[in-house]
């Protein structure tokens, strides 16, 4: 009975180790709604990239061991710029050919069990020439538990979200929204 | 595996329960499932559908509490597409952008009380220290689904909510469940998006601002 309580106990010590991606959520109709009624433009991506030099951001998040990755052969910047792709081709004003493009530099990428955050520098880029910049910051604080298997995915799930609320708050800012349009 | 549409409750509870039978396979009894009766099936002669469907794009996203669950977003939105499809309202539906830009959101969220995962844990554990054979925990998920549809750009929007339910039963626990059992928990999953879809999709075709 004792091995047979020691493998039960190995299950869930092997259980509560996680090491997963972070995930494509859905595009939502706010930020559609948004795009809509600000008749933004259609607009292409540029380059998204991590910060680099003397702050970069982790590679991982880490949660009591538990990893979450960016997508394979991607990074978290990367990962923003899928975002941005979802939320205005469903809103279709996504299009590699405009002549105004979107950029990223993520300044900031944190997670822990009651508290996470994503930060970036957004521009605008026309013609080759950055027309606008901007610093984005969301967070997001819930609470903790102290069961690992509720825990970890939770604080996994509420990093994960973190991301299209970046892309509605940088969409919700006219200043932004008028950079887009400036010709 | 693990389904992803699962309630916390609901997985901390197949976590003690998987593991209870790992210990004593015949003693753990396993979890029923039960899609609530309240809502139940469409009846046909409630059913409306327009006299021109058009084609739709769909937004989806399965919640928990109001936040993104993507992994369920993944597993339930074919269900949600083959529902739709079902109801005849559409021509065709589409997670791109469609000619005239009519578009269908639809947000299928798990609430969750604090005070209900809380009481779940505690019955949780004391059924599956149990073995399930001295006790027993009924956990029910609520849904709030909904739909939101655009007839097209600059046009309002009509919408509508709908409520459904899902109760798990786990160990002994003389409880009249409201609800009728479905054989596992992807089958009542899958009998919730129907259901569901079904009612939010005649009550937004029965709005006088839908487009017939």
């Amino acid at each position: 009975m004792r091995a047979v309580l020691a493998m039960g106990v190995i299950a869930l010590g092997l259980a509560a180790c996680v090491h997963t991606r972070v995930e494509e959520t859905a595009p939502s109709i706010e930020t559609l709604k948004l795009l809509r009624a600000e008749k933004v433009p259609a607009v292409a991506l540029g380059p998204f990239v991590d910060a680099g030099g003397t702050a970069p951001v982790a590679g991982t998040v880490v949660i009591r061991g538990s990893t979450m990755s960016p997508p394979k052969g991607s990074g978290f910047a990367e990962f923003l710029r899928m975002g941005f792709a979802r939320e205005l081709g469903a809103a279709g004003r996504l299009d590699a050919a405009a002549p105004v493009a979107i950029t990223a530099r993520l300044t900031e990428s944190r997670a822990g069990e009651t508290r996470a955050s994503i930060g970036a520098r957004i521009a605008v880029v026309r013609d080759g020439a950055e027309r606008f910049s901007k610093d984005y910051r969301v967070e997001k604080r819930w609470k903790g538990d102290f069961i690992g298997a509720i825990a970890i995915p939770e604080a996994f799930r509420q990093y994960n979200a973190l991301y299209p609320l970046l892309v509605r708050q940088v969409f919700s800012d006219p200043d932004f929204v008028k950079a887009l349009k400036t010709p | 595996m693990r389904n992803h549409f699962m309630s916390i409750r609901a997985a901390t509870l197949s976590l003690l329960a998987a593991f209870m039978l790992l210990c004593v396979p015949t003693a753990a009894q396993a979890a029923k499932w039960f899609v609530d009766n309240s809502l139940g099936d469409l009846k046909p002669e409630e059913k409306k559908t327009p006299a021109t469907p058009r084609p739709v794009q769909l937004i989806f996203e399965f919640q928990r509490n109001g936040e993104p669950n993507p992994r369920a977003t993944k597993e339930v939105k074919p269900w949600i597409l083959d529902a739709l499809k079902a109801t005849g309202a559409f021509t065709e539906v589409v997670e791109a952008p469609v000619a005239g830009g009519a578009v269908l959101s639809i947000k299928f969220n798990n609430v969750i009380a604090q005070e209900e995962l809380d009481k779940a844990k505690k019955d949780g554990f004391r059924a599956g220290l149990g073995f399930g054979l001295f006790g027993g925990v009924v956990a029910t998920d609520r849904y709030d689904v909904a739909f939101e549809y655009l007839p097209g750009e600059g046009a309002a929007s009509v919408q509508t909510l709908v409520q459904h339910a899902l109760h798990m039963k786990y160990g002994k626990k003389d409880v009249e469940i409201p609800g009728t059992q479905v054989k596992n928990v992807s089958e009542a999953v899958k009998m919730v998006v129907r259901q569901a879809t079904d009612h939010g999709i005649n009550n937004l075709v029965s709005d006088p601002a839908f487009p017939q």
